[in-house]
This record gives C-alpha cells, structure tokens and sequence, in this order.
C-alpha cells in the first residue's frame, strides 16, 4: 500500500490491516479505509465504467455526492465506495464493464457510436419496429445499467430493519455547524438525533485540520445526550417525517423541529476530457490526503472559480503533490495567506483563466490552462500546456439544500454569489445552518449552527432568558459576516474548443452539447430537459450536474439563471436499496381462534380479505356432499359482528336498514341488506334481537370494518342512545348445517332443538359443550343450520366438541370453496361479488327486503323510492349451463352480439349435476326458462335462466 | 347487562366443569418451545425453559410474555356518565385520555373521553363486570366483556422501546409517555393500544385475530435485540404479575 506519512486527522488505524477482494484479486486495506481508499492505494485509478459510453472513470469528489465509484459489494450493487467502509473480507466488483473494468468492449459505443447516439436516441432509433421492442430494451439495459441484482439470493442474510424515532430536534449534517446545532439544542434539554453521511461526524473541519475540534464537538453532543446516526443518508422530507437510511435500517425521524446544517457540494467545472481518471474535486483530493493518507496524484494543476481551489494547492503541496500550475477564474482574486504561500514557493498562478481541456489516454497526462472571456471562449494566445497525472477543479459551491426544497421552499440563484441559495423563508420548524446557507454561514459555521440550535430549541419552549438573548447577538454578529461577503466571479458555463466531450451529467454521461441539442428540439424548460436528457436524474441527484445544467440552459436560451430555476428535488436524496422501501415480509393477516386446528386438518389456506381461511380440506366436492347428506361444520369467525344497544338501539337500525328492525322478537333474526344514502348495496348480513334494548348484527367477513366505521359515523351524526361495540375478535363462530346438526347439537346442548322449541330464524342463548353461546338458526348453505357464536378463548374446545359428537353421523369440515358452491345452489348473494357499487336491492332481486312504508327515515330512501318507481334495466338472476362447461367468473353475457351483463359468480354443482351461476342480465331476460348466451375467452355458451334457487327451492330443507 | 356468551369466566358446562379458556397465543407459544399448563383458568406458556434465562432477557434485553389472560372489560357512557360510574367503581379514580389510573385492583384505560378499557387481574373480570353492572344501572352506559377479543403481550426489559420502535410510531419516550402513559394507535400496522404499566415494561393489546400476527411480528423485530420469550412463570417471579402489583399498591 502507498501511503503518505502519517496525516495528523488520519482516519485509518495503521495498526490494523484487513484485506478485501476486487475483481477476484486480494486488496490489503486498514481499519478505517474506504473502499475507495483501499484500491486506490493498491494502485487502482479506474473505478468505474460510464453509464452511457463506457468511459473509464476515477474518484472525483470522494465525498458520497457522485457516481464515480459505484461498486457492488457482497452481490449488492450501487454501493459508493468512497464512503463505504471496508471490512474484512468483503467482496468488491465493478459494475457496467464487460470482459474487465480496464478493457470494456462496450467502449465502442464512446469511439463509434458517440454521433449514433444523440441525446434520446432510444426513443428515435429504436421506436419501430414496434414489436422488436422488446428486443431492443432487453440490449439496452443490458449495455447501460448500473449492476444486476440477482434474482435469488439464497445465502443472503441482510435484512431491512424498520424503526420509528421521535425526536424533539432532528439535525441533518454533522458538520461543524450540525454538531453545534445539535449540542445547543441538547444543552437547552431537547431530545436530539444527529444525522451525517460520512463515517465520522465533523465535514469539512475533517479535511480542514479541524478534525480536533471535530471529535472535541462530536464528544459533547454525546455527552449531551445527543444521538448520532452516522454513516447514515436522510434520504427525504415527507411532511415533517425525514426517512434516514443506515446500513441496513431504515430510521423513521418525526421531529417538530429540524436543522438542516447539510452543508455545500462543491462542483465541478465543464470543459473537454473533464471525466478522465485524474480530474478530481478539490475537496476530494484533500480528502483522500487527510483522511486516508493517499497521495491522489504526482503532479497536479488546479483549475478554480474560488479560494478553495487556492487552499487546496496548499494542502497538497504539503503532501507532497507537486503543483504545476493554478488557473484561478477571478481576473482579480482577494489576497490570502494561501495564495501568499503559492506564490512564495513559485507556483505558477494564472488570473482569469481556467481549464480548457484534459488530455490522455485513459488517464490525465496533461491540461491545457487559458484565459477565457466572459462567454467561456480561451483567448487566444492565453493557451498554456502542461504535464500533469491529476487536474483539481473547483466550481464553487451549491448548497445542499434539497431537503429544505422538499420540507416546502423554492430555491434561488444568486448571481452576486453565482450559487444556488436556499429558500428565503424556511416552513415552520425548518432552519438551517452553515454552508447550505451560503459562505457567509459556511465561514463561521459553529455560530450558525449554534444560532440553528438555540432556535430549534427555543420553537419547543426551551430556554431562558440568557439563551435568547445569546441567541439574538449570534444573529446579530452573522448578519455583519454576511454585510461583509464579496461576491465571486461567476464561471462560465464551459469552457471548450469545441472538440471532445464536455460532459454536463457525468451519472448519465450527458454533453453540453446534448443539453444544446435538447433546447433546439424545443425542451426549453429546465424540468423538460431533465426529462429529455435526464440530466440529474442519476445516482448523484444532480449534487454534480444542477449548477452545471442550469448554467448551460442559461446560455442556451438567453435567460438569466434565475429564470432557468432548478429542477424539482424529490426524495431519494441518496442511493437507497429498494429493499429499504419493500417493508418486511410480514403481512398483517386475521386468524380465527381455531386456524391451527384448521392446519392440522389439512386445510388449503388462502387469503379471504383481511383473514387467513380454510379453502377446502382436499375435497370440495365430498365437504359440500356431507353438508346435503349428513352434516359439516365451518368456521364462520371471521363475519363481522357488533353488539347495538341502547334505548334507541332499534330506531337506529331503522335508520340503518330499508327493512324494520326495531319490531323484531327478541330472540329472533332479520336478515338486512346495508344500504348507502344512495340506495347501493353495501354489506349484508343478520340482527339478532338479544333483549329489549340490545341487538347482534353480523356482516360479511370483508365489511366488517366498514359497517362498524358506518354505524359510528351516523351515531356520531344523529346523537341517539345507543352504543355500538365491535367483538369481532372476541367470538368464534362456526356453522354446523346438515341433515344431521340437530342430532349432533343435541348431544351438546341441553336446549330443545326440534323445530318447534328452535325455530328457523330463532337465536337462542344456551350452553354448547359447556360454553355459554349464542345460537343462530340460520342457513346460508342451504340446509338446516346453527351459527353457534362463543368466546374466541374457547374456540378450539367447542370445535372438537362438535367435531367429537358428529363423529358417528358422517361430520366433516368443510372449507370456502364448498361454501360457495352450496351458498350458490341456493342463489344466495355475496356482496361484493355479485354486487357492484350499482347494485340495489331491486336489482339483485331482493324487493321484499326493502320497506318503503315504514314508519321512519331511513338511509337511502329517496333513492330506493326513486328505483321503485324506474323500470329495471338489469337484474340478478341464477343460470345453468348444459353441458358442464363453467363460464369464467366476469365472463360477458351477450344479447345479439353486444355486451348485456356479465357473470359473477359461476361453480359446477355436483348435487345440481350442472354448472350454475348468477348473472346480471337484461330485466327482460330475467325469467324462468329465458335463454342468455355467455362469450367467454373466445367460446359461446348457452345458459338457461333461474330466478329460484337450484336446490330446496322452497327451503324446506333449510326450515325444517 | 353483559353477555355471557362472551364471558370466559362464566363459561362451564352442566356438570360445573369449567372448559379452559386457549390463550391466542398458545399454539404459538407451544411451537416455540414452551411448555403449556393451565394459569388463571388459560392455557398458556408456562416456561420455556429454565426461568432463569427468561429473567435474564427481561433484565438485560428484552422478553415478552402473554397477558391475555387479563380480564378486559368494554365501559361506554357519555363522558359525565362514564366518569361517575369509574369513580363509583374505584373509589374517586380520574380518567384520562392518555394516562392509565390503576385503582381497585385495576388499570382503568381511556381510548377516548366516552369509552373506558378496565384491565382486571385473571380471573377478576366477572367481579369487577358486576360492579360495572351495577353502577351502570339506570344510566345510559354499556359493559361488554372483551377478554377473549384482546389479545395481550408485554414486552419487558431495557430494549423493550427500541424492540417496539420496529413496529410502533407511537412515540413512546419517557417525556411522552411516563408510566401508566396509555396510547390506542398502530402496532405493526394494526390496530392496537399501548400501556407503559411501569418502568420498561409495556403492554400492548390487538384484536385476538392479529394474535398470530402480532407475536409473528413482535419476534420478527425481536431478533437483534436477542428477545426471548418468556413464560408466566418468570412473569410471576419477576414480581410484576397483577397479583403481586395489587398487594404493593
């Protein structure tokens, strides 16, 4: 490993070495490397290959913020390596290169394909033919792209933790500004979380030789209770929750007050040859030499629109770096001890010039310096060549203020300061502090932040006094810091002789003259643009390429920078694994009491809504027999059921339902259809009348919560005395039907259960197996039944006991499927299948539940009265199928070859010995004996039409 | 009046032999290793292992033990009506929305300022429905017994906020929720409510449907912190069974 001698804010430990693979091959790193630092150590300088064009690429702002170094590690692409730190064994692979990361045969597309491949030629070449499209993308991803995943994982362990995290401050950015922000708030007595990208908190005092003051901060926010969340992205602002994404955590931060201290991105400037391996940020080569002791280069020029290229040149020059030459944008730059320091050592400094180009093969080998005009045009004759293995550029700075943009505020260009300002007027509860602020901030970034933190604070009611008034006199000293900045010379927007690519978006390998393409083409918004060119869309989330972009659509339309705006900045601020929104693969599910029992006995288990049931047990087609033959037993927990009462309990159900409920017997049931205001179906079910003053509705399985939140809604509205109480979960309910369930509950019930001591439709109070229960005479499958209601803790034992006393008279359990099958035969309704939200009960052939003469108002009346009046169009109606062929659920009914209606429910009846279903059709075909004709997946079938169930059509069986 | 088909107390057949209630999370528990026997009239983990370890979780990380045992009782009235019978009941307790009040051997717990959730010890739910019953008499007020539709877990120990953090955005900071603080929210994205009955030790009641679910959930977020389950054996020994806390009061 080649390293410089010891740096005095080094973040790697020396003592310890580790070793990584990349590629295969063995890389020996220490404890505190990056990935990036590690290879580039081993000698590594290409760390990537281009979306687009397959060029090589090198480290560039080492700093998180580009897409340069994107590697996969241990199978999982997208990882930065500059700000991944390395662990022992972990495994290293390039991305997007084919056979090699050196030698990539996709580079043809750089050489051959540049004038083949304009600014959205996917769309242009590739448009027809149309059906080869599929062609065509499959090639397309598989050249650009940026890593596969692959599609089974089998030994993977990483899994996404999800945790909520409420906070009285939230702090993103841990610079010198966040870390006081934070620690002021918390010495106030606020609950603080701190939250920085890098590995260690401190920014930019890291690389500055702060990194002193950096730990000494770092350590009394800790001790001030402040929690830090480091390396962790808060990838989003969505209404005041900030999603903060650490290794394999998501953390959800709800915080009524935020800090946003995420400090400035320097940027790069745009001339030819400004993606070659060697062309670096400042700041990113000042990184790889403070933090990780790496030398990025031999012999640099600095090409910069500020001082902290001029800064940079020093540090490197203490490195080591040999400095050739220093092109400094400003014609007349302020006098610094940096500068001073340049020009003591001899260093060349030229005034109002810059980059115009970076030659080599594969890599720096030389620049070309020259003065420029106000356009960006070299002056001729200014011209200046030299050797060199690393060019530092240095744009100026944007701020990173996308989370203030999505928190509510609109960004502004500032052309005295040519960058990017935050919003003027932050939304309640959002500051900011430091360098996202602007330079001003950025040079005293403690006050600022401390400023930031005695706001946050004070917003929560902390403080005194004494801290308001430190408070105003740090607002105060930062004001006269601003009233004293001297605006900077804006750099053109490129610099160039107009022969090689200058690249704009190096993540989406988007030119400058892709961007002047685009506007000629009449994408003359920036967001049009965006979209054309993808300019900012990539990986880095235009942290390298808005400033550049909005410079270059600037110059192409004649608008000043202001006018162009910025593109909108939604979340993800960073890269995240979509495993990080994917949730954990638990779903919420509803089991009855006695699902286990249902498992052991083999049952298919499905999804029914919300629950977990029974399908079948293996045998539809034998469960539904043993309902008509002797007797089988389901269980019906999962309906939904509420306990009404009160003084007004049956008036409100009157209100509720177009029948009467409030002259029902006590211990007698009503079946009800719910209507809406508009008269539709919405739920069905039963009322059981318990005493004078309470009753026991049940609905459909997926209505329950519905009607719940319907009842209480209008109980809220109409005042009225009553009180509604979901037990939903507190009963089991099963349905023992069968020719045989009056013998088998007699063996389990001291209650007389003939006919005439327990009628249909009586619901009765009594013990079952010793269980305390409530008994429903009631029959959806057709045969004589009891719905036997009782404490879900009792569940499994009523179960068994029912099952054991059933044991010699043929019992079985039977499932959802055999359900439907029965339920149909007897042309009973499910809502939701053979309604619609159309649906009224005159339709669905239900008038007689519909009292229009009672006494009281009631939900929906106005429209059941007005549809009483109307003529129906379509009906309800149940059909048989000669021949045994079962039309598909939603198949269409067809009068003279157009669409009349459709099926809903269909099923083969092995007691009808057809195929039966229910179908709306014409009312005019809704009679007896009326053929339909079914198109179904290409194939016709006739069906004969039943207004009368198939089976025990005057429900004897079920009355008996 | 309540319903005796929704009393598991009052549940028995002819003889006098009562049925044992299943706690809704038995057959999980039984799958994950603990040995079932009968508590307060359920059937519930009694170990699952030696209790040792299971107080060690509870003590350094995080256990969680099944409460469904807890008598749970349903009292809606309007506000006035509902804080008279409480205090008729629990000689003078105050609700309130989001602080428990433990009285008359009870957690008296406000959903909302017409509805109050009466947690009784196991086996005191019939005891204290009378009573509710009664002080409800002649008023506008309902009683229904929820013991077998809630099911309950408590997740104890110094990681038990973080554990439940995975699953809750309740916010459950001791500054926002002190003991006896008392939330109804979203646990695990269904519906739920949380009491901090003391220290770090917090119970967390769902419909019995989501039991399966809940518990599924709970060991699934469970699993960094080294969360183990803990039987109602240790429970009792770790000196914070309802019992035990009545007899301290």
């Amino acid at each position: 490993m080649s390293r410089l001698p010891r740096q005095p804010g080094e973040r790697i430990d020396r003592s310890r070495e580790l070793e990584l693979t990349f590629d295969g091959k063995r890389v020996r790193a220490f404890e505190g490397d990056t990935i990036a630092s590690a290879l580039f150590a081993s000698g590594r300088r290409v760390f990537s290959r281009s979306f687009k064009y397959h060029r090589p690429r090198g480290l560039l702002c080492c700093a998180g913020q580009c897409a340069n170094c994107l590697v996969a590690v241990d199978g999982a692409p997208g990882v930065r390596a500059c700000t991944e730190p390395v662990r022992a064994g972990m495994k290293v692979e390039h991305l997007n290169a084919w056979p090699s990361l050196d030698r990539d045969v996709m580079r043809v597309t750089d050489h051959v394909g540049g004038p083949f491949m304009p600014v959205g030629f996917y769309y242009k070449t590739f448009i027809r033919p149309r059906r080869l499209w599929p062609l065509y993308e499959k090639v397309l991803r598989r050249a650009a792209g940026l890593g596969r995943i692959a599609r089974r994982q089998p030994g993977r362990r990483w899994r996404t933790e999800y945790r909520r995290r409420h906070a009285d401050v939230l702090v993103v950015g841990a610079g010198a500004a966040g870390l006081s922000a934070a620690l002021r708030a918390a010495d106030l007595g606020a609950d603080v979380v701190l939250v920085d990208e890098g590995p260690e908190p401190g920014g930019q005092l890291l690389v500055d030789g702060g990194h002193e003051r950096a730990r000494t901060l770092a350590a009394q926010a800790s001790a001030a209770g402040v929690e830090l969340l480091a390396p962790a992205s808060a990838i989003g602002y969505f209404d005041g929750l900030v999603a903060v994404w650490q290794g394999d955590t998501l953390h959800q931060v709800r915080a009524p007050q935020h800090v946003v201290a995420t400090g400035a991105i320097e940027q790069p400037l745009v001339f030819e040859g400004n993606d070659l391996p060697g062309v670096m940020l400042a700041g990113g080569a000042r990184r790889l030499a403070a933090l990780y002791a790496l030398a990025p280069g031999t012999t640099a020029v600095v090409a910069t629109t500020g001082e902290a290229g001029i800064e940079a040149a020093v540090a490197l020059r203490d490195a080591g770096v040999t400095i050739s030459g220093v092109a400094d944008l400003r014609p007349d730059p302020p006098s610094s001890a940096a500068r001073a320091r340049l020009e003591h050592d001899g260093v060349a400094l030229l005034e109002g010039a810059t980059i115009v180009a970076a030659e080599g093969r594969g890599k720096v080998e030389r620049a070309l310096l020259a003065r420029v005009d106000a356009a960006g045009h070299p002056l001729p004759g200014s011209e200046l060549e030299t050797p060199c293995d690393l060019v530092l550029v240095s744009g100026g700075f944007a701020p990173a203020s996308s989370l203030l943009y999505q928190a509510g505020g609109r960004g502004r260009y500032d052309p005295g300061a040519d960058s990017l300002l935050p919003p003027d007027e932050l939304p309640d509860g959002v500051h900011a502090a430091g360098a996202v602020l602007g330079r001003s901030d950025g040079r005293d970034p403690e006050e600022s932040g401390s400023l930031a933190g005695a706001r946050a604070a004070h917003a929560l009611g902390l403080g005194d006094e004494g801290s308001r008034r430190r408070a105003d006199e740090q607002r105060t000293d930062l004001r006269s810091l601003r009233a004293g900045e001297t605006p900077a010379t804006a750099p053109p927007a490129v610099a160039s002789r107009g022969a090689g690519k200058c690249f704009a978006c190096l993540c989406e390998d988007v030119t400058t003259k892709e961007i002047a393409q685009s506007v000629a083409e009449g994408f003359d918004s920036i967001e049009l643009s965006k979209r054309y060119t993808t300019v900012t869309m990539g990986p880095c989330q235009g942290r390298m390429c808005q400033l550049p972009s909005i410079r270059l659509m600037a110059k192409e339309t004649g608008q000043d920078l202001d006018a162009v705006g910025t593109t909108t900045g939604r979340p993800p601020w960073s890269t995240i694994p979509l495993g990080a929104l994917a949730g954990r693969p638990i779903e919420p599910a509803k089991r009855s009491s006695i699902h286990a029992i249902h498992r052991e006995l083999g049952a298919n288990v499905m999804w029914a809504g919300d629950w977990r049931r029974a399908y079948d047990y293996g045998d539809p087609a034998g469960e539904a027999r043993s309902v008509h033959e002797a007797a089988g037993l389901i269980d019906v927990s999962t309906l939904g059921k509420l306990i009404v009462r009160g003084r007004e309990a049956g008036a409100f159900l009157d209100r509720l339902y177009p029948n009467r409920i409030s002259n029902l017997e006590v211990g007698r049931i009503r079946y009800g259809v719910l209507g809406s205001d508009a008269g539709r179906i919405m739920d069905d079910g039963t009322i059981c009348r318990l005493d004078e003053q309470s009753f026991y509705v049940t609905t459909t399985s997926s209505g329950a919560g519905a009607v719940e939140e319907w009842f209480s809604w209008w109980l809220a509205d109409w005042r009225m005395d009553v009180h509604i109480t979901d037990v939903t979960g507190a009963l089991c309910a099963v349905n023992l039907a069968g020719p045989e369930a009056r013998a088998i509950m007699s063996q389990l019930t001291e209650l007389d259960c003939s006919s005439e001591g327990f009628g249909y439709l009586d619901g009765k109070r009594a013990r079952v197996a010793g269980v305390d229960c409530l008994i429903l005479r009631i029959g959806f499958v057709g045969e004589l039944g009891y719905e036997i209601h009782y404490p879900a803790a009792h569940g499994e034992h009523v179960w068994k006991a029912i099952m054991g006393a059933g044991s010699g008279r043929g019992i079985r359990p039977f499932g959802l499927e055999p359900q439907r099958v029965l339920r149909l035969e007897k042309l009973h309704i499910l809502v939701g299948q053979d309604t619609d939200s159309e649906s009224t009960p005159y339709g669905a052939a239900m008038p007689w539940i519909v009292k229009l003469d009672k006494e009281s108002d009631f939900i929906g009346r106005w429209a059941l009265t007005a549809a009483a009046e109307t003529e129906l169009e379509t009906a309800l109606v149940g059909f048989r199928v000669a021949g045994g062929s079962v039309p598909t659920e939603g198949a269409a009914v067809m009068v003279n070859g157009d669409m009349a209606g459709r099926v809903t429910s269909s099923r083969y009846s092995h007691e009808v010995g057809q195929a039966i279903g229910m179908a709306w059709v014409p009312a005019r075909l809704a009679a007896d004996g009326a053929t339909i004709t079914i198109a179904d997946d290409g194939h016709r079938l006739e069906a004969e039409v039943t207004t009368k169930p198939f089976y025990d059509p005057d429900g004897e069986r079920l009355r008996s | 009046m309540s319903f005796e088909f929704l009393t598991v107390e009052r549940s028995g057949s002819a003889d006098g032999a009562v049925p044992v209630a299943l706690s809704p999370f038995a057959r999980l528990q039984e799958a994950a290793g603990g040995r079932l026997e009968v508590r307060d009239g359920w059937r519930t983990a009694a170990t699952y292992g030696p209790p040792e370890s299971e107080l060690e979780a509870c003590r350094s990380r995080v256990g969680v033990v099944d409460r469904s045992a807890l008598g749970k009782l349903e009292l809606q009235a309007p506000e006035a009506e509902l804080s008279a019978i409480a205090a008729e009941v629990s000689e003078g307790v105050e609700l309130s929305c989001e602080r428990a009040t433990r009285a008359s051997g009870a957690w008296w717990c406000s959903p909302s300022p017409e509805r109050a959730l009466v947690l009784t010890p196991p086996g005191d739910a019939a005891e204290m429905r009378d009573r509710l019953e009664a002080a409800a008499e002649g008023r506008f007020a309902s009683v229904v017994d929820l013991s077998a539709g809630l099911a309950a877990l408590s997740v104890i120990g110094p990681s038990a906020r973080e554990l439940l953090a995975r699953l809750t955005a309740l916010d459950l900071r001791p500054a926002r929720m002190p003991e006896q603080g008392f939330r109804p929210g979203s646990v695990g994205r269904v519906p739920a409510m949380v009491l901090r009955e003391q220290g770090e030790r917090f119970l967390v009641l769902v419909g019995s449907y989501h039991a399966h679910y809940i518990w599924t959930a709970i060991a699934d977020a469970g699993v960094q912190f080294g969360a183990a389950q803990v039987g109602a054996d240790a429970f009792a020994e770790l000196g914070a069974g309802e019992r035990a806390a009545v007899e301290a009061e």
